[in-house]
């Protein structure tokens, strides 16, 4: 009901409605799912196909949706030690379900990976000794792990202060909320990354929806890379680690109602691991951070139009890897030649080569007009720029990419930032 | 200025040296010794208001240089519309047209959609522009070249979806202006915000296609139509709006009265924070999108021309035609909106069995026209 129109071009638009909307606007709880068809099952929901599916349906649907991931890809063999990251949310917690699910005895072409479920606890990065929600939340991950696991899978608590000693520091250092939030990001799969080479485990899983992967591939875009790696099933990060997303064909609005619908006990436990008390997490102040605008942002649309998450994935397919080690192991000869930056293990991004008479994009883009905004110097009433500005015209031969340049820049500590963030031992 | 934009440029001088009180006071402008009127948006830099056009207009100028987007003898027809972004473009043109010695033949070309209260007040500022540039004006307008009013567009399709139609046929019009004239580029006043909320839009929307191109500086579309070219393509909206008002440039700045319920107003907002949040964002985005890389096996449209008018289309029929014919037939809300496939395909066949049948009538088979749709060899007849 658009409020700007008039009766009679609600009349005309309305007369004018497809068959199947006339149908989804008729359709009502006695109409029975539209999946089984069987008129006793009410629907409890509407998939991506429009259909009003009942319970099971639905149930089914979540499945074949994570089931299909693996069959298409075909990236895990039967015997493989796989990593499953659990931090208690939403998306871990379908994870976790699904994962029990498919490698149960009695499962149809049940899958054949082994798993270890590994949380990683950021209680002592935040100070948290006991008393606080983080410590609370690790205590509930633990009795959800012995509630719902099977004996036979492994299960550990791995603490991130110790895995990446200096991320407090740096933390604590980080100059906005932008920077602080990447920083948060980052250790999270570092942390993963780290605990899969411990175990010996060559893939990780992690429970990221298809609504969280589209505000990651926002979020790399306004940091100035877009690319298929921010929303890919599969991507191989700094170090060679490939991390998998099974979750991928599911909204955040999914796995919250297959956690209720499942009705088993496993529920999320909240707070996120984040001091709640910082600063530069409170977005209603002073412009907020990028990744807040951007989860606010696409969590409201998304309710006006359904489609737009799974465009932005869609979108993301048809785009090449910026992942060097997947680059050499594809045909993607500029990906395989390409140097890695040793932060995010992505190509690094093309630098301005000044006026030297390259082709267009490298004399003209936009990090080259950033650049010489922020470097621009006059010398007395000269109507040109001094072209004098250090690292301006000369090839900028920076050591990260682009996107990592400006995390570590906005660090008052970088030495301590870059511990945190290169991979010493990255496994080739 | 007009008062809603007043709350801009208070938010503007807000952001002058001596009104934040987090930063160090600037006791010197950042290129002179004078003292500091207003602090840079794009990059935070408190500079005095001479520094502020040396280095907004060095950097068009970069842009211009670096892109090669003009070259010595061409006729460029600048794309105006009489608000701040054409009419600061225009006057940057003329500038640095002068002082680099571009050699350039300016001409400012406007299209009027038939607006009331809208386009006919920002058309009057135009003039006014048209005088004190000294640069020859030429209008296009909706009806003659279609045969319909926004006004009546809107009045005939509702106010959902009409800037598909507007957007649609101003390109349009813009090229056969440009084309009119004789014109070797058309020059839009795109800035920085426009560019990446474009981005954004393409990127919600899925539409792989116009993402691989919508952030180029020099647009080549083919079929014989002058490229493209946006100057002010790093410039900031906030910059602009500070350029026009402390030139004193007339100009007119009211949002157009159907624009509110547009898709755009979306990934417009999501701009407006991100830069909020990070000012350089706005850049971030644009280079996002500049060194994209698409899959070699990924499919993309192939740019053809429209079998009716001869227009560049991805399509046997262009956009253009298809949205008129839904309009003259009484059934505009036909090609916009959630259509399936077929109906749109089944439409585009229609008019393409008309137009056959109308140019064999018309022109015969023997001399049959290019374009030809019947309708223009009968208007030419009755001429």
């Amino acid at each position: 009901c658009d409020p700007d129109l008039t009766e009679e071009e609600t009349a005309v638009l309305t007369s004018r409605l497809s068959r199947q909307q006339q149908h989804q606007q008729q359709s009502s709880l006695l109409s029975g799912c539209e999946k089984c068809c069987q008129k006793d099952n009410c629907p409890v929901t509407r998939v991506r196909s429009a259909q009003a599916v009942c319970r099971q349906c639905f149930l089914a649907y979540c499945t074949h949706q994570f089931r299909a991931g693996f069959g298409k890809s075909q990236l895990i063999r039967a015997g493989e030690r796989v990593l499953v990251g659990f931090s208690g949310g939403n998306g871990a917690c379908a994870l976790l379900r699904l994962v029990k699910q498919g490698l149960a005895e009695s499962t149809h072409r049940k899958l054949r990976f082994t798993p270890v479920f590994v949380y990683i606890d950021f209680a002592t990065v935040f100070n948290d000794n006991g008393d606080g929600p983080l410590s609370g939340r690790r205590a509930a991950v633990l009795e959800q792990f012995d509630a719902h696991l099977p004996v036979e899978f492994e299960r550990h608590c791995l603490t991130a202060a110790e895995l990446l000693p200096g991320l407090s520091e740096a933390l604590a250092a980080m100059t906005d909320g932008t920077g602080y939030r990447e920083l948060l990001h980052r250790s999270v799969h570092r942390c993963l990354a780290l605990a899969s080479r411990q175990f010996n485990c060559s893939r990780v899983l992690t429970g990221e929806t298809a609504s969280r992967l589209a505000e990651l591939t926002l979020r790399s875009v306004a940091q100035g890379r877009l690319s298929a790696d921010s929303g890919a099933f599969s991507a191989i990060a700094a170090g060679g680690v490939c991390q998998v997303r099974p979750l991928r064909q599911l909204t955040s609005a999914e796995t919250a109602l297959l956690s209720w619908l499942a009705a088993d006990g496993l529920m999320p436990v909240c707070p996120r691991p984040a001091d709640p008390d910082s600063p530069l997490l409170n977005d209603g102040q002073g412009g907020g951070s990028i990744p807040g605008v951007i989860a606010s942002f696409l969590g409201g649309l998304q309710q006006s139009f359904p489609a737009t998450v799974y465009n932005i994935l869609r979108t993301g397919e048809k785009l090449q890897s910026d992942s060097v080690a997947a680059g050499s192991s594809s045909s993607d000869s500029a990906a395989a030649a390409a140097t890695p930056c040793p932060a995010c293990g992505l190509s690094m991004q093309q630098q301005p080569s000044g006026d030297d008479g390259g082709n267009v994009r490298s004399n003209c883009n936009a990090l080259r007009a950033l650049r010489l905004s922020e470097n621009l110097a006059r010398s007395g009433d000269s109507p040109e720029p001094s072209t004098a500005a250090a690292g301006l015209w000369a090839k900028e031969g920076g050591r990260y990419c682009y996107s990592c340049s400006v995390l570590l820049n906005g660090c008052s500590k970088r030495a301590v930032l870059e511990e945190c963030l290169i991979d010493a031992d990255g496994a080739d | 200025h007009q008062p809603h934009q007043c709350h801009l440029i208070l938010e503007l001088q807000a952001a002058s040296p001596q009104a934040e009180p987090q930063r160090q006071p600037q006791r010197r402008c950042r290129f002179c010794e004078k003292k500091p009127q207003l602090r840079r948006p794009k990059t935070g830099h408190a500079v005095c208001r001479d520094c502020f056009f040396w280095a907004f207009e060095a950097e068009t100028h970069d842009t211009i240089v670096s892109s090669r987007m003009f070259s010595p003898g061409e006729r460029v027809a600048i794309g105006a519309s009489g608000g701040k972004d054409s009419t600061v473009l225009a006057y940057l043109l003329k500038t640095l047209n002068e002082r680099h010695n571009y050699g350039l033949d300016l001409r400012l070309l406007a299209i009027d959609e038939g607006i009331a209260g809208y386009r006919d007040d920002s058309l009057d500022a135009l003039r006014r522009t048209e005088v004190s540039l000294g640069l020859p004006l030429t209008i296009f307008t909706y009806r003659d070249l279609y045969g319909w009013t926004m006004d009546e567009v809107v009045r005939a399709a509702g106010r959902r979806s009409n800037c598909t139609f507007c957007g649609v046929f101003r390109r349009q019009a813009l090229d056969r202006g440009a084309g009119h004239l004789k014109a070797d580029k058309l020059a839009t006043g795109h800035n920085a915000d426009d560019v990446a909320e474009t981005v954004v839009m393409n990127l919600l929307r899925g539409d792989a296609a116009r993402l691989s191109r919508c952030a180029d500086g020099v647009t080549h579309t083919g079929g014989g139509l002058p490229a493209r070219c946006k100057p002010l393509k790093y410039a900031y909206e906030k910059e602009i709006v500070l350029y026009a008002y402390f030139k004193r440039l007339d100009y007119f700045a009211t949002e157009c009265l159907y624009a509110p319920a547009a898709y755009r107003g979306h990934a417009r907002a999501l701009v407006k924070d991100l830069e909020r949040a990070r000012p350089a964002a706005l850049l971030h985005i644009i280079q996002a999108a500049e060194q994209i890389r698409f899959r070699t096996d990924a499919r993309m449209p192939e740019l053809d021309t429209c079998r009716l008018c001869g227009y560049v289309s991805s399509q046997p029929v262009c956009k253009a035609c298809v949205l008129l014919d839904g309009l003259n037939s009484g059934n505009p809300r036909l090609a916009v909106g959630k259509s399936s496939a077929c109906s749109a395909k089944q439409q585009q066949q229609r008019m393409l069995t008309d137009a056959g049948r109308n140019r064999a009538q018309c022109c015969g088979s023997a001399g049959a026209r290019r374009g030809c749709s019947g309708s223009a060899c009968a208007a030419a007849a009755d001429s």
